[in-house]
Formats: structure tokens, C-alpha cells, sequence
């Protein structure tokens, strides 16, 4: 095969050392896993700064971490968490499974891709490194509102915007690989229609990616011009409007809200069909919604900006928006909850994850309902109600989602599954943990307590509530602690190996090898169906007994 | 039942009961669990019935998805069957997606009837014949100050008539960064945008004292950027707001208002007795007009201008202010 004579008949000294092959890689599989244990790695950074805030908090009037430093926390904890984990922990995943599963070769740009990785990684590190900056990290939250990010001392916040700019061309690379692999590299018979849920998500990450990451960059390229180059875009007194970079930011943070949702539709629409032995129930249904969630989510941006005092006809059509995208999002957890009816559930991790998903998600999606409608979010706005909200979906939804993939992706990627009961403990641990600490959320900010400060004062129920809130920070963090045991304990050589389709799933990155050879498959079956491998399995079964 | 999924089960009902716990214990402490803060204005009181509203619709919205899901996973768990099992291959139901596409239709129709319906009192209560009191709000780094229309200034304590709508006219100056004002019993928040003026009507309905909290990240000292609304009777008002105005004409009243402004301005950064918290201790300068003044006017290098803007009279006071209160060093 053609692969053979590509390979030269030499070592290549930068494709076979331990470390230097997997630096000089363009391999999709290296690369996604390269992506997804960079994020993990950044989820500790974020995860740590989350517990310190959380201990700050516990108790009223603390001064353990206060002021500025804390403002730092506070908005290095949220843009490491979208820019470093989750948005890049999806660019991983579709690396990993995405060529895989529309059985490619890999990538349709290899060396491109290995660009946006270490772009990725560069731009963390600029990132990380603000901390040494003069004056400290970034501290105007993480969509760095002016006149504040312009007035802020110090290069944390110049750092910040470097690092952002260098992520966005990261991911502009990445989400152009994506499309162009997706429309041109599926195989024979692998139609729209029987593309798997997941690519169909990343599908549609990838064309949000690329229509509002531009926006980001003109409004960051902005904001710095009006730090260093003397400009007044967004600064009042010189005829500037702040207003105006509020627009642009949410242009690109809306949408970016749902880069980070669609692929965990994506995977809990993989994980439950399997789990459940049955097939996706309404699969056009979900792709449909796929889609219009995809639309939809470029049209509600200003539901952040509703205490803004925009004209209330305005207000009105973006709440308009807002609740609409409800409605596909609700035919999502429908056919998910229809998909495990007299289904054969087999609980193990990924499908654990799954459900959990679909339990918080909705609660964040009940809350979502509840922020769109405006005048309820004059009074919740920007307290902690929208803290718990926003964790809900982001955590509750994107985070769950990525342990459904890691436990269900990961004997494709090693050849051996994580530990089962470990998997078990690590999704309970975090399950609790997570509910315990933002459930109170919801009722501080009905309280009255704003998000974004470093202290309070209150009793009663104000010190109930920060001091649960805590509690359950510190057992999700050893919830979360128990999988990276789990991932050292189910090493190579401690577990057994697993063949190539330990699951029995549905798609195609099933029919490669455990791990999968670099050029993926020697062959790949006709497509037929949307589930290709179960199809596969049923000739076999029916070529024995005939 | 294998121990897995009784564990499972076990760990679903603990779980319930802890979240529950909160969510329904006892109100007699005043606001708690799912219960917004008291609400005390005609704006707080529509946003909170909109609020039960939509939390009935999300608890039934809310057992529909987990009610079918605990019962799917109870009746439909593996116990034993060998993966290769399948369940039936249903691969959906026109009719099924159908109703599950027009029941959130209409929910969020109802919703947001509902919503509008209520608007008006969230947004515009109805107040007595002739136009509403005006109030000037600006949030400044780090304290609110209120501008009556006879002139007459407050720091970071809002006095309001109960029972008539106030128009607060809410703002920051130029160059200021973005607050929200915020008073959770009396409802709905407004960001204060530099050059920018948004209009925010409330109505109180109880006398009484309410906090005022900045919503939105504005610096270092965010988190204790607090006020008060004191909403007292008309009649009150009127006396309170026209002593206010006359005092501030005469050098004791210029003295209050001069504590008032040290306390809300400076002493958020440099502590109540001005020995230095976040800025420095203000030592030799505090009498020092000519420093004080520019200082205010200008801001320093991280010290925001917290005096921009305001009148000389204003400056006087403070200056005046401070020079009796740190008269020793005042000499320099």
C-alpha cells in the first residue's frame, strides 16, 4: 500500500526518540493526545486557582487572598478554563477520534495542525507567565471589560491580550483543519446523514470558531491600541465607546459558550447509544439541532449586556433568541433520555458521566431560561445566581462531557481501559462535589451577594451557604484528583490489554487497532449506515451462521 | 439489585436530601432557600412573582427529563445481560419529537408572556400624578455618590421617598471605569457607564435601610463598594433632602459633607483613621491642600482620580475637612 512506500527504509532520527518523536509528530492521534494532556494539565492550574478563591470565601471577612490578588485569580480562573482546557480538550478529542471515526488517514493538514498545537502551548504559556509580569496577571475578569482593562497598571493585561491573540490564531488553524478534513476526507459511503453525532459537532465548532474568532481578535487588537498606542475606541472621554467593545466580546463569547457545549452534545450522543446497546434516537433530529443551536448562538449575545441599558425592543429580541435556543437544546435531552428507554444500560464510567451530564445540564439550561428573561436578570445579573448558571453548563456540561470521552476514548488511545471502580468513585466524588458547591450558588445570588468579590459579610444563611459551597469545592477536587490516580494506576502492564472494540461501539475509529497504527486503517468498510461497525458485526455474525 | 446500582441509588437519594436540605429549609429566618430577598419595592415584587413563576415551570420541566431518566435507569439497568444484548432498534418517533419540539414552544411562550406581562411594574411602576423625583447616581471608584436636584449631595447613602417612583439618572464620570447599581430588596440593577446616562425607576414600598452593592468588576476594592438606600416617608424626604441642601451652605455642613467624602473616598484605600490599608498611610499630606487637590483632581500613579468632577465646594469640603481632622500635618 501506498503507505509503505512512503516510509522511508531508514530511522528518521526525529520520528523514533521517546521524546523527540512526539515533539517533531504530526500525527492526528499524537497530536490530540498532546492536546488533551496539555488541557488537563492547565485543568489543574485552573482547578487550583478555583480552590484558593473557594477557601478565600469560605468564611466572612477572610484575608487570605484578597484585592488584586484575588482579581487575578478570578480572571486567570475563568480564561484559562475556556481558552487553555476547555475549547483546546475538544480540539484534542476531534484530533484523536475525528479522522478516525470518518475513516481518514488523518488530518487533511498535518503539519497545520501540529502548528496549532504548539501555538496552543505557547499561548499558555504567555498566558501562565503574566503572573511574573510587573504589576501581575491580568485582574479585569476574564472578558476584560473598558474603561478598566484599559486603566489596568501593569503588562498582565498586554500579556493577556498577546496570549489570547496567539490562541485565536491556534484555533483558527485548527477549526479550519477540521472543516476541510470533515468535507473532503470522509470514506466511501459516509454520507451527511451517517456522519457521527460527534463530527457532526465539530463540524459545527469549527464554523463558529472561524466566524467569531476574527471578531475577538479586532476587538483585543483594539483594546491594546487603546492600552499602548494612544487610541480612544472604547475610552468615554475621548469620544470613545465601551459599550461598543462589549458588543464585539460577546459577538465572539456567545458563540464561543457553544464551541465549548456542542462537541459534549457530541460525545454524550455517542456514549449513550453504546451504553444503552441501542441506536441514537432521532439521529436528524439531533443533528437539526446541531445546527440551529449552531445559528441560533449568533444571535443572543447581548443576554449578557441586559443590565446595560440597551432600548428594551432590543432587549426583547435578544431574549427572544435566548429562549429559542431552548427548544433544540430540549429535543437534545429528550432523545438522549428516549435513547435509554428499555435499553440494556451497562453503568460503566463513560455512561455514568453521560447521565450526570444530562441531570446537571439541565438545571443549567432551566437557569439559562430563567437569565434570558430580562427583567428577571436585572435583579440576578452579574451575582452569584449567574456564577452557579454559567457552572452548571460549563462544568455540569462541557467538563462532564470530557470525563465521558476520557473514560470512553481512552482504551482506543492506550489499548487498556481506566480503572472501572476508581472511574465510579471519580465520577461520584465530582458529581457531589460539584452540586454541593454551586447549588448554593444559585441562592447567595438570589440573596444578593455580587459575583467577582473577594470578601463578604452576612450570617445566616450567607454563611451556610459560601461555607457548603467550599466543602464541595474541596470533594470535587479530590474527585478529581481520584482520575489522574486512576490514569497512573490503569498504566500499561498493569491492566489487561483491550481488543480493538471493547465497547462495541457504533463507528469506525472502533475498526482500527487499540492503539491505532499511524496511517489508522489498512482498509476501511463501505459506510452504509450511521453505524457502520455495528453493521460490520452483524455481517460477520450472520457469515457464521450461514 | 447488584451493589453498584444500589450504591448508585443510595448516593442519589443522600445526594437529593443535601441539596434539598437548603433549597426547603424553614423561611422564618427571612429569605432562604429558593426564595429571592425580601423584596421592598413594587420592582422587586414583579420580579420576584416572575421568578416563582418561571421556578414552578423549571421544577416540572425539570422531573419530566430526571422522572423518565431514574425510572429508565432502575428498569432498564444491564443487572447482568451480557453486552452484546441489544435493546429494541427504535431509531425515533415523528410523532414523539414532534410533541417534544412544540411542549418547549409553548412553555416559552408562556414564559415570556408572562414576562411582558410584568414588565411594567419591574420596569416603569405606576407613581403619582406629575413627573417622578430625579436622582443623579454616579459610581465612582470606590464609593456612590447621590445628587439631589436642589443640589444637595450624599456619599454612598441614597435617600429615597417611599412609596413614589425616583427616577435614578445613573451614570459614572468620564473617567471612571463601568459599575452596577444594585440594590437586591429593591430589585433591578443598572450598569453606571462613563458617558453615559441610564435611567433606573424604583418605587420602595417600606421605609427601612437596604444595601447597595456594585455589580460589576470595577477594581480593587469591588467587593466593599457598598451603600445604603434609606427609604424614609415623603414628607421625610423632602425635609431631609432641603436640609441637606441648605447645611452644605454653611461651614459645618461643608464639614459633613467632607467627613462624608473622606470616608466614602479615601478611606476605602487609606483606612477610616487614615493610617493606610491598600493606598498608603496619608501622613504629612492629608492637610497639604495643594497635594490633596491634585491628588483628587488627577488620581496618582495606581490611586484612581476620585475627585474628578467634582465642585469646588466639594474639594473645599474635603480639604477643609481633612485639615481639622490631621491637623499636625497639616504644618507642611
Amino acid at each position: 500500500m501506498a503507505v509503505r512506500a512512503e516510509t522511508p527504509g531508514y530511522d528518521v532520527p526525529w520520528t523514533s526518540g521517546r521524546v523527540s518523536s512526539w515533539i517533531a509528530t504530526v500525527d492526528h492521534k499524537r497530536i490530540g493526545i498532546l492536546y488533551i494532556s496539555t488541557a488537563l494539565v492547565f485543568f489543574l492550574f485552573g482547578g487550583a486557582m478555583a480552590e484558593l478563591m473557594r477557601a478565600q470565601l469560605a468564611r466572612p471577612n477572610e484575608d487570605f487572598i484578597v484585592r488584586n490578588s484575588y482579581n487575578e485569580l478570578l480572571t486567570m480562573h475563568g480564561t484559562i478554563m475556556i481558552f487553555l482546557v476547555v475549547v483546546p480538550v475538544w480540539a484534542g478529542f476531534a484530533n484523536f477520534v475525528v479522522p478516525l471515526m470518518i475513516g481518514a488517514r488523518d488530518v487533511a493538514f498535518p503539519r497545520l495542525n501540529a502548528f496549532s498545537y504548539w501555538m496552543f502551548v505557547l499561548g499558555g504559556l504567555v498566558l501562565l507567565g503574566s503572573f511574573f509580569a510587573k504589576g501581575g496577571a491580568a485582574h479585569t475578569g476574564w472578558y476584560g471589560y473598558p474603561p478598566l482593562s484599559v486603566k489596568a497598571h501593569g503588562h498582565g493585561q498586554d500579556l493577556w491580550i498577546l496570549g489570547l491573540h496567539i490562541l485565536t490564531l491556534s484555533s483558527l488553524a485548527g477549526a479550519i483543519n477540521f472543516l476541510v478534513t470533515i468535507h473532503n476526507m470522509r470514506t466511501a459511503g459516509m454520507t451527511w446523514m451517517r456522519l457521527p453525532l460527534f463530527v457532526w459537532a465539530i463540524e459545527i465548532y469549527s464554523w463558529l470558531l472561524v466566524v467569531v474568532l476574527p471578531a475577538l481578535a479586532v476587538g483585543l487588537t483594539l483594546l491594546l491600541l487603546d492600552r499602548q498606542a494612544g487610541t480612544h475606541f472604547f475610552l468615554p472621554a475621548d469620544g470613545g465607546s465601551p459599550i461598543l467593545y462589549q458588543h464585539v466580546f460577546w459577538f465572539f463569547g456567545h458563540p464561543e459558550v457553544y464551541v465549548m457545549i456542542l462537541p459534549a452534545f457530541g460525545v454524550i450522543s455517542e456514549v449513550i447509544p453504546v451504553f444503552a446497546r441501542k441506536p441514537i434516537f432521532g439521529y436528524k433530529a439531533l443533528v437539526f439541532a446541531t445546527v440551529v443551536i449552531g445559528f441560533y448562538s449568533l444571535l443572543v449575545w447581548a443576554h449578557h449586556m441586559f443590565a446595560v441599558g440597551l432600548p428594551i425592543g432590543l432587549q426583547t429580541f435578544f431574549l427572544v433568541t435566548s429562549l429559542t435556543i431552548a427548544v433544540p437544546t430540549g429535543i437534545k435531552i429528550f432523545n438522549w433520555v428516549a435513547t435509554t428507554w428499555r435499553g440494556n444500560l451497562i453503568f460503566d464510567p463513560p455512561l455514568l458521566w453521560a447521565l450526570g451530564f444530562i441531570v446537571v445540564f439541565t438545571i443549567g439550561g432551566l437557569s439559562g431560561v430563567m437569565v434570558a428573561l430580562f427583567p428577571f436578570d436585572w435583579q440576578v445579573h452579574d451575582s452569584y445566581f449567574v456564577v452557579a448558571h454559567m457552572h452548571y453548563v460549563m462544568f455540569g456540561g462541557a467538563i462532564f462531557a470530557m470525563f465521558a470521552a476520557l473514560y470512553y476514548w481512552w482504551p482506543k488511545m492506550f489499548g487498556h481501559k481506566l480503572g472501572r471502580r476508581l472511574g465510579i468513585w471519580n465520577f461520584w466524588l465530582v458529581f457531589i462535589g460539584f452540586n454541593l458547591t454551586f447549588f448554593p450558588q444559585h441562592m447567595l445570588g438570589l440573596l444578593g451577594m455580587p459575583r467577582r468579590v473577594y470578601t463578604w459579610d452576612g450570617d445566616g444563611w450567607w454563611q451556610a451557604y459560601n461555607m457548603i459551597s467550599s466543602i464541595g469545592a474541596a470533594i470535587m477536587a479530590v474527585g478529581i484528583l481520584v482520575f489522574f490516580v486512576n490514569a497512573f494506576w490503569s498504566r500499561k502492564g498493569r491492566v489487561p490489554r483491550v481488543g480493538n472494540d471493547p465497547w462495541l461501539g457504533d463507528t469506525l475509529e472502533w475498526y482500527a487497532t487499540s492503539p491505532p497504527p499511524p496511517h489508522n486503517f489498512d482498509r476501511v468498510p463501505y459506510v452504509t449506515s450511521a453505524r457502520p461497525l455495528r453493521d460490520l458485526r452483524r455481517r460477520l455474525k450472520e457469515g457464521v451462521n450461514a | 439489585m447488584p451493589p453498584a446500582v444500589r450504591r448508585s441509588l443510595l448516593a442519589i437519594l443522600v445526594l437529593a436530601g443535601a441539596l434539598a436540605l437548603p433549597a426547603v429549609a424553614p423561611a422564618d429566618t427571612g429569605s432562604a432557600g429558593l426564595s429571592p430577598i425580601d423584596p421592598s419595592s413594587e420592582n422587586a415584587d414583579g420580579i420576584s412573582t416572575i421568578w416563582w413563576f418561571v421556578l414552578a415551570w423549571a421544577g416540572v420541566i425539570f422531573l419530566i427529563v430526571t422522572v423518565p431518566l431514574v425510572v429508565f435507569i432502575v428498569r432498564y439497568r444491564s443487572n447482568g445481560r451480557a453486552r452484546h444484548d441489544e435493546g429494541p432498534q427504535v431509531h425515533g418517533s415523528a410523532r414523539l419529537e414532534l410533541a417534544w419540539t412544540a411542549f418547549p414552544i409553548a412553555v416559552i411562550i408562556i414564559l415570556g408572556a408572562f414576562t411582558f406581562w410584568k414588565l411594567g411594574d419591574v420596569n416603569d411602576p405606576a407613581g403619582a400624578a406629575g413627573s417622578p423625583g430625579e436622582v443623579l447616581v454616579e459610581g465612582r471608584q470606590f464609593y456612590w455618590q447621590f445628587v439631589y436636584p436642589n443640589g444637595a449631595i450624599s456619599i454612598n447613602d441614597l435617600y429615597l421617598p417611599a412609596d413614589r417612583v425616583t427616577s435614578l439618572k445613573i451614570t459614572a464620570p468620564v473617567n471612571d471605569v463601568i459599575h452596577s447599581f444594585w440594590a437586591p430588596e429593591l430589585g433591578p440593577k443598572r450598569d453606571a457607564i462613563p458617558g453615559r446616562v441610564n435611567t433606573l425607576k424604583l418605587k420602595p414600598l417600606e421605609e427601612g435601610s437596604y444595601v447597595i452593592r456594585c455589580a460589576e468588576l470595577c477594581g480593587l476594592q469591588h467587593a466593599v463598594m457598598d451603600g445604603t438606600v434609606k427609604v424614609v416617608s415623603e414628607p421625610a424626604y423632602q425635609t431631609i433632602v432641603e436640609h441637606l441642601a441648605a447645611a452644605q451652605q454653611t461651614a459645618t455642613g461643608r464639614k459633613a459633607l467632607g467627613k462624608q467624602l473622606f470616608e466614602g473616598a479615601c478611606a476605602t484605600c487609606h483606612g477610616l483613621a487614615g493610617q493606610g490599608l491598600v493606598g498608603p498611610a496619608l501622613g504629612g499630606v492629608a492637610g497639604n491642600v495643594a497635594t490633596v487637590t491634585r491628588v483628587v483632581r488627577d488620581g496618582g500613579l495606581t490611586m484612581p482620580a476620585v475627585g474628578q468632577g467634582w465642585s469646588d465646594a466639594e474639594l473645599n469640603a474635603l480639604t477643609a475637612y481633612l485639615a481639622d481632622r490631621f491637623p499636625t500635618a497639616g504644618g507642611g
